[in-house]
């Protein structure tokens, strides 16, 4: 996994929809699904997100979940029937959950993939996200494909002292692995904070005018009809 | 421009790196060495100029020190911060963003620029700097050179007119050293005044205006050009500073090249990411042999140690120790890699315990012998991280003996090191080798090189270039690939 | 020293706020890897609080000792809220991040952030917030009777099935993810003590 957000530049797909709009169309899609009367409506709704995912550019994922969505109805409604009582409980509760957190997941998969960082950051800036959250998580997305880099190297390390770095590893040796793992990597992160503090504050990040953003975002006409189309499912919540 | 007067600082905590009652006038436009020991205070005459001591750092302060009328430690940083860009070691942990472009203009979104401004800056310092390659991509897929570069246009963009660089060639290779000066140079033309701590001072003997030798935050003496020029040798290496000239080097007349070849690479093909990136690899190399292994960024230096370690598992061909064929799993018994991040490969609470950590029933007195012999032993009880790099390095090399390693693997062991610890590690390295131990560094060290290897290997284009003794011969090759 | 550098002091200086972000990302991860070894399992699932509680615990200690001020697990609570709502999480979960960092605020807040029981307390509190989204399961329980009931599952089965998991799954849940708690807070105070306090970066 490289990042949450997409780091490249490129762009895909009919639809590139704003940030703000996709922050939208998830607590919209989440409303939705929360109120959502009938499993009929569910279905509903995940087939519009799959179009919206095809719109989007991202058709693999889309496919894939699509495929995968289908096996969590199947299986619920099979288990419903033919599951022996006590799998029957466990599976069957398993499904619904999945079916119900399902939606958004593949909302949220498809807006993330199609997001670049410095879009959604830009787009945290002109909703007037507090400075005091937006450092933060502009350097967490920045250090999470970094810690994947630490890792490599801390396994590595651990290798050549003859720990493994595995989960039968931890199993056999629990302590030692702990130690392996979480010193290395604590110990980088805060020395990393540190010298990231220094960088951003000898660039003038205590600035107290509200920064300007290089990546201007805009409404278009799909952000329109994205906005409308979810507002009117929503809408159907009531009606039906 | 910039003037400092009777500054004293100690850092809250920590005995060493502060200064004491130090003054020093700084013209317009000049351009500023500052060197010295590790720790003889140089860091923090950076930090003092663009504002990190006092606002950033805690500890005792007095004195006072002034940047074109500003008085630093009564501004606050983001305004000085607009006189005053930095440039920092590590290229690794500058980055705010995780793309190319918005780093690049990150300094001037803190001023608030208005958007278009932001463009016609970012346009400017891309042609300015003729970086035009590296707009629009992602910081994880550039090389150390390349995010040094980054690293510098973002605080070019915001336009200051001084100019703090805190040892910026520590990881850089040979061609971005020269990129590095290059921009320097560029910098001094355009009249900016410059500072900068350094411990590898050649590629700047002809930027230099001023050059200040700190002692244990004190200055000791302030050298122009042509002084600091005319320094003999002998007289350099007393007060600690690398080399001003890498043509000053020598090099031994002749080296015996290793009689038995105890490790044979047989064929070696390397793969990454399901590219081949090396291929046709055949070497031998016997016990007390330091091998350099030279080769620009991206050649496979990293892959061909970690697979030599057996930490890397794509590839063909055949390892043999001894004459029995090693398979990845036993190479990593026999081997041991001193990381160029040696605090990935530091585990416990303290260096003893770090000599015997995972090892059943250790014997602790051949591990008190090493870290006698490796000049630890007063610093058993230290933890760790609280060491300094060269210490570290050390620390990483008795877990090796102790383990009883026999082929020794060090990446880059001198980055950010002074003259002093370069020595040591020279010194420490030819130890090693006295004790019949296969060695390999990876350097882009000049002057490490010459001091302690016997013989190169040259890595490029995916295969070997060449392997060669280090002799009096065969020196023009070195300096064809360090740019001597 | 100069009245401005006080005066940043007090408040969250950039440099909490950057290590913050970092720890953040810390603990993403942490989740993740209790996430991904769990949460797609239908008898492990119930046991994904329990592992993530278990091994984000030393992130968490570390963090709460590097910025012991006000505001710190709050952001954390933000930002980690922020990312799940962002990926599609259940919305129930993001809200329970920012409600339970609130309440571990307060709980640490009670002892200046500095001490160590309140703020292992906190911890607690705070890593309950996986059951955000299973709690689901019960909020729902009107629908999926219905649903059920429309299909006409025996009613009996039903009830049992209910009453089963209404009863004591989620008291379970909530006591065993916060013994988890405990046992990764207290990890993560032996490793400060034996290793980041004496390393001199907490």
């Amino acid at each position: 996994m490289k990042s949450i957000l997409q780091i490249s530049t490129y762009k895909r797909g009919i639809f590139h929809i704003d940030p703000r709009t996709k922050l939208f169309l998830l607590f919209v899609g989440n409303v939705t699904v929360f109120l959502a009367p009938a499993i009929s409506y569910e279905i509903l709704m995940a087939a519009t997100i799959l179009m919206l995912g095809v719109l989007c550019g991202v058709y693999r994922f889309s496919i894939k979940m699509m495929v995968f969505y289908t096996g969590v109805i199947l299986i619920q409604v099979v288990g419903d029937l033919y599951f022996p009582n006590g799998i029957r409980i466990l599976v069957v509760t398993f499904a619904i959950f999945v079916r119900k957190i399902f939606p958004c997941v593949m909302l949220g998969g498809i807006l993330v993939s199609t997001t670049r960082v410095n879009e959604f950051m830009s787009a945290m800036n002109r909703i007037h996200m507090p400075k005091n959250v937006l450092v933060p998580l502009t350097v967490m997305l920045r250090y999470f494909p970094m810690v994947s880099e630490e890792w490599v190297h801390i396994k590595n390390a651990m290798k050549m002292r003859d720990v493994s770095p595995t989960l039968l590893g931890f199993i056999k040796n629990p302590g030692q692995t702990v130690e392996c793992i979480y010193v290395p990597l604590l110990m980088s992160a805060s020395k990393i904070a540190d010298e990231l503090s220094i960088a951003s504050v000898t660039r003038g990040i205590e600035n107290p005018k509200p920064r300007t953003c290089l990546q201007q975002i805009k409404f278009h006409t799909a952000d329109a009809l994205c906005t409308i189309y979810f507002a009117a499912l929503l809408g159907l919540v009531f009606f039906v | 421009m910039i003037s400092i007067k009777n500054v004293t600082f100690v850092y809250e905590g920590k005995e060493r790196d502060g200064v004491e009652n130090l003054s020093l006038d700084i013209a317009r436009g000049e351009f500023v060495l500052l060197c010295g020991r590790s720790g003889c205070g140089k860091t923090t005459v950076t930090r003092m100029i663009n504002g990190l001591v006092p606002h950033f750092y805690e500890g005792d302060f007095s004195g006072r020190i002034t940047v074109d009328g500003m008085d630093i430690s009564q501004t606050p940083m983001y305004q000085i911060a607009e006189k005053v860009g930095s440039v920092f070691q590590n290229p690794r942990s500058q980055f705010f963003n995780v793309d190319t472009d918005s780093e690049i203009v990150f300094g001037i979104e803190n001023l608030a620029y208005p958007p278009p401004v932001l463009q016609k800056c970012l346009d400017k310092t891309v042609s300015d700097l003729d970086i035009e390659q590296l707009t629009g991509r992602s910081i994880f897929e550039l090389s150390g050179g390349e995010k040094q570069k980054i690293a510098f246009a973002s605080v070019y963009a915001m336009s200051p007119e001084v100019y703090v660089f805190d040892e910026p060639s520590s990881n850089l290779d040979t061609d971005a050293i020269e990129k590095l000066r290059k921009n320097l140079l560029m910098l001094k033309r355009m009249g900016k005044t410059i500072l900068i701590a350094e411990h590898r001072l050649y590629y700047l003997k002809d930027l230099v205006d001023l050059i200040v030798y700190m002692e244990q935050g004190q200055i000791k003496q302030v050298y122009s050009q042509k002084q600091f020029l005319s320094m003999s040798d002998v007289q350099r290496a007393d007060m600690g500073l690398r080399t001003m000239d890498l043509s000053d080097i020598s090099v031994p007349l002749n080296s015996k090249k290793g009689a038995d070849c105890k490790l044979k690479i047989k064929d070696l093909s390397l793969c990454y990411k399901k590219h081949i990136i090396m291929r046709n690899i055949n070497l031998g190399a016997s016990c007390g042999e330091v091998i350099g292994i030279i080769g620009h960024n991206g050649a496979g230096k990293s892959t061909f140690l970690k697979s030599l370690c057996g930490l890397h598992k794509q590839y063909g061909g055949s390892f043999r120790w001894k004459e029995k064929e090693l398979k990845a799993k036993d190479r990593l018994k026999i081997s041991y890699m001193v990381m160029q991040e040696v605090g990935y490969q530091l585990f416990a609470e303290s260096v003893e315990q770090e000599c015997y950590f995972g090892i059943k029933n250790p014997d602790r007195q051949a591990g008190k012998q090493i870290m006698r012999q490796l000049g630890l032993y007063g610093y058993k009880d230290f933890h760790p991280n609280t060491l300094s790099g060269g210490q570290k390095q050390r620390t990483a090399v008795a877990v090796s003996m102790v383990c009883g390693r026999e082929v020794l693997v060090f990446d880059e062991p001198t980055s950010g090191l002074d003259f002093d610890s370069m020595k040591l590690v020279a010194n420490l390295i030819s130890e090693l080798s006295e004790q019949q131990k296969v060695i390999f560094v990876v350097t882009h060290d000049y002057e490490l090189l010459c001091s302690v290897c016997s013989r190169v290997i040259h890595f490029d284009d995916g295969m070997v270039q060449d392997d060669f003794l280090v002799t009096q011969q065969n020196i023009e090759k070195l300096h064809r690939f360090f740019i001597v | 020293m100069s009245s401005q550098v006080q005066a940043i002091k007090k408040g969250m200086s950039t440099k909490d706020l950057v290590t913050v972000g970092v720890f953040s990302a810390l603990f993403f991860v942490a989740t993740l890897v209790g996430g991904i070894l769990f949460a797609p399992n239908p008898v492990l699932t119930y046991f994904t609080p329990l592992a993530v509680a278990l091994v984000s615990g030393p992130v968490y200690m570390l963090l709460s000792a590097k910025v012991p001020k006000r505001g710190a697990i709050m952001i954390l609570g933000i930002v980690m809220g922020l990312l799940m709502f962002v990926t599609g999480m259940y919305w129930l979960w993001s809200i329970a991040y920012v409600v339970l960092a609130a309440v571990a605020e307060l709980v640490a807040g009670i002892g200046k952030y500095k001490n160590m029981k309140l703020n292992i307390i906190g911890y607690i509190v705070f890593s309950l917030n996986p059951i955000g989204s299973y709690i689901m399961l019960w909020i729902n329980q009107k629908a999926y009777t219905e649903y059920l009931t429309s299909k006409g599952t025996e009613q009996a089965y039903m009830d049992t099935m209910l009453a089963t998991a209404q009863n004591w799954m989620l008291p379970v849940m909530i006591v065993t993810t916060a013994l988890c708690a405990l046992l990764g807070a207290i990890l993560g105070k032996k490793l400060l003590g034996k290793q980041f306090q004496k390393a001199g970066v907490a």
